[in-house]
């Protein structure tokens, strides 16, 4: 009797893991942003706005992945994109990655927005909030539904994705007026929608859903917290979330990252 | 092929491959990336008696080859753990621990009354690291009169094994695994995680928002090997050797140092498949050692005189 009825191949089978990819496209865009482009037909085609992936660099000093949500999907490739900005010492081992170098990455993860619920669309999108619209304009698009974008930052050179964003309803605020509006995403919400998808900094979700609480429509957004494991194991990035239970500490990762507004209870 | 498996008393456990307390959820978790039939044992979330928010976020933070978490215990409680949990181990065979904790010794007691009857239970480890409430938050496990105490209550209410998880933190881990020992435990596993802090520079904050966490992950693997070598050299009780496990090398160290088993935690969270590929390794390495079984490896430490 052995208890060693082990081998290499039952270890992955039918299971979902990380996987190495190779990077096939590289793009420094400006003030410490870049995308890195993935060949993965797999991933591109699975992957749905608001889904995000846990990313590792095996070579790095660092431990844990780091979560993203994915930017654009170019299917005829099957190539995806993560657009991210460096923050700290995750980011910037990223940041100093070549064509040729791979990473690993686990993923889809989390729950999408539902951009299938009927009625007409805003998708509100700060800074590098931007990252899951640039997979659902061309879904938007595609179906034929009333829709448009609301795409803010601090001013217009972190403005990005422009050229890509000329072929959809985009309209564009900063906070100091160089490019589009002058003022805040949040100065610039509308009533005549049935329904909201929101992602960027924690403060503008927070005041896009008081915008909106009142109101019939429908808002979703997606939100971020600190995370260990991505999987739904450590329960590392919990927030309070309401539930048929009360008000409970949920895991952005499992039950989220897009929650329904009315659901999240904000702190003081 | 060689004989991973080991026992503690009468239960066998298949691999020295057992998932750590709090880094695996309660299991159906890792469903989607793991066959859990190829575990050596899985240990459940720390289970109170009442299901317990936790600690507001920041919860984790990473720390140099390791990291800090002050999860607190979130959990979902000893009933609906019974109703909601236990049913879906039943479809899996690896010997299933539940990670028994409390703010004082009657909690312990009553989440072990409460779930004895269930069949599907294989052991109970002993979460001794809680902060105790009627000692000012002081942890049990850091004072052998306090780890007797609560053996010595839970010991008449089960027959299933006993397991004391200690915390690196008292004074000496081996007098604790001895008064484990005398208490009636049936095994020890260390060690539990470090006091740690991080702090933000800029925000002059700390990075956790329970200002203190728990140290885990590489860099208390050191700590922990001379742990499970002082305790092994102490008591006869089995042990389950944890902290910083992240290759099969690293497992067959613990058991060179007297662990019989191991316990996986840092490492499922960084790679959910981290565990198979960890027993792999370690099923291939142990014949290159000249072993055709873990036994023949167990506490081989050969200092020098
Ligand atoms: C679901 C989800 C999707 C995300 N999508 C993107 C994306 O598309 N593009 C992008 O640039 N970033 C995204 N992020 C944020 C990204 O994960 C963090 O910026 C990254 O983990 C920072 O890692 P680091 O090692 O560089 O920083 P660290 O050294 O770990 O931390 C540096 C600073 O960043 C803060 N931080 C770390 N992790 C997070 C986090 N998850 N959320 C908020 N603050 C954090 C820390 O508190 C610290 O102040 C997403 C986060 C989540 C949860
Ligand atoms: C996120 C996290 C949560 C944990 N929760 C518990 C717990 O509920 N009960 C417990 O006894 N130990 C808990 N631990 C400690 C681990 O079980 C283990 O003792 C420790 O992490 C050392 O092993 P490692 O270095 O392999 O992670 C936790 C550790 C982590 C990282
Ligand atoms: S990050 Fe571990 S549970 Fe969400």
């Amino acid at each position: 009797m052995t208890g060693n009825n082990f081998s290499s191949k039952m270890e992955t089978m039918d299971k979902k893991g990380y996987t190495p990819l190779e990077i096939v496209g590289k793009r420094e865009w400006r003030e410490d942003f870049f995308s890195l482009f993935f060949h993965s037909p797999l991933l591109t085609s699975s992957l749905r706005s608001g889904h995000f992936l846990m990313v590792r660099d095996p070579d790095a000093p660092t431990l844990l992945s780091r979560p993203f949500s994915m930017g654009r999907l170019f299917h005829d490739e099957g190539v995806f994109e993560l657009f991210f900005q460096v923050v700290g010492k995750g980011t910037e081992s990223m940041a100093r990655k070549r064509v040729g170098d791979t990473l690993s990455v686990l993923g889809p993860l989390g729950n999408p927005f539902p951009l299938e619920k009927p009625g007409r669309i805003l998708l509100i999108a700060g800074g590098r909030g931007i990252s899951p619209f640039l997979s659902a304009l061309p879904v938007l698009a595609e179906s034929k539904r009333d829709y448009s974008l609301l795409y803010g930052a601090k001013t217009a050179r972190t403005l990005l994705f422009r050229p890509f964003l000329a072929d959809f309803p985009v309209s564009y605020r900063t906070d100091d007026g160089s490019f589009g509006q002058r003022g805040l995403v949040v100065d610039g919400l509308s009533q005549e929608v049935d329904l909201v998808f929101a992602c960027g900094p924690e403060k503008m979700l927070e005041r896009v859903a008081l915008f909106y609480k009142d109101l019939p429509t429908e808002v979703y957004l997606s939100l971020e917290e600190r995370m260990g494991c991505g999987t739904g194991i450590c329960y590392g990035c919990a927030r309070k979330v309401r539930t048929d239970r009360g008000v409970e500490m949920v895991r952005v990762c499992e039950e989220g990252p897009v929650f329904e507004a009315s659901r999240v209870v904000w702190d003081e | 092929m060689s004989d991973l498996s080991f026992s503690i008393g009468p239960l066998r456990f298949p691999n020295p491959v057992v998932l750590a307390s709090g880094t695996a959820g309660y299991g159906y978790e890792l469903e989607p990336y793991i066959d859990l039939d190829l575990l050596g044992g899985f240990i459940t979330k720390g289970i109170y008696p009442a299901p317990r928010a936790g600690n507001p976020s920041p919860r984790v933070y990473e720390t140099p080859s390791g990291m800090l978490n002050a999860i607190g215990l979130q959990g979902i409680g000893m009933v609906r753990f019974r109703d909601e949990v236990l049913p879906f181990w039943e479809r899996y065979k690896p010997p299933l621990g539940i990670n028994v904790a409390g703010e004082c010794p009657e909690d312990y007691a009553r989440v072990v009354e409460y779930l004895d009857s269930h069949p599907r239970i294989d052991f109970y480890e002993i979460n001794l690291s809680c902060p105790n409430v009627q000692t000012g938050g002081r942890s049990p496990s850091w004072f052998p009169e306090e780890t007797k105490r609560i053996l010595s209550t839970l010991r008449p209410l089960t027959k299933r094994p006993l397991i004391a998880k200690l915390s690196p933190h008292a004074r000496s881990v081996e007098e604790i695994a001895f008064a484990a020992q005398e208490a009636g435990a049936d095994g020890v596993s260390l060690i539990n995680t470090f006091i740690g802090l991080a702090v933000d520079l800029k925000s002059r904050r700390p990075m956790l928002h329970n200002l203190f966490g728990g140290v885990s992950g590489p860099a208390v693997k050191p700590m922990a090997l001379a742990m499970v070598y002082k305790v092994f050299q102490r008591v006869s009780l089995p042990i389950l050797g944890m902290g910083g496990i992240v290759s099969g090398r690293d497992l067959l160290e613990f058991i060179v140092a007297g662990a019989s088993g191991v316990q996986i935690g840092t490492a499922t969270i960084v790679d959910p498949q981290a565990p198979l590929r960890i027993l792999r390794e370690a099923s291939e390495l142990l014949p290159s050692l000249g072993c055709d079984s873990l036994g023949e490896l167990r506490g081989s430490l050969k200092p020098y005189r």
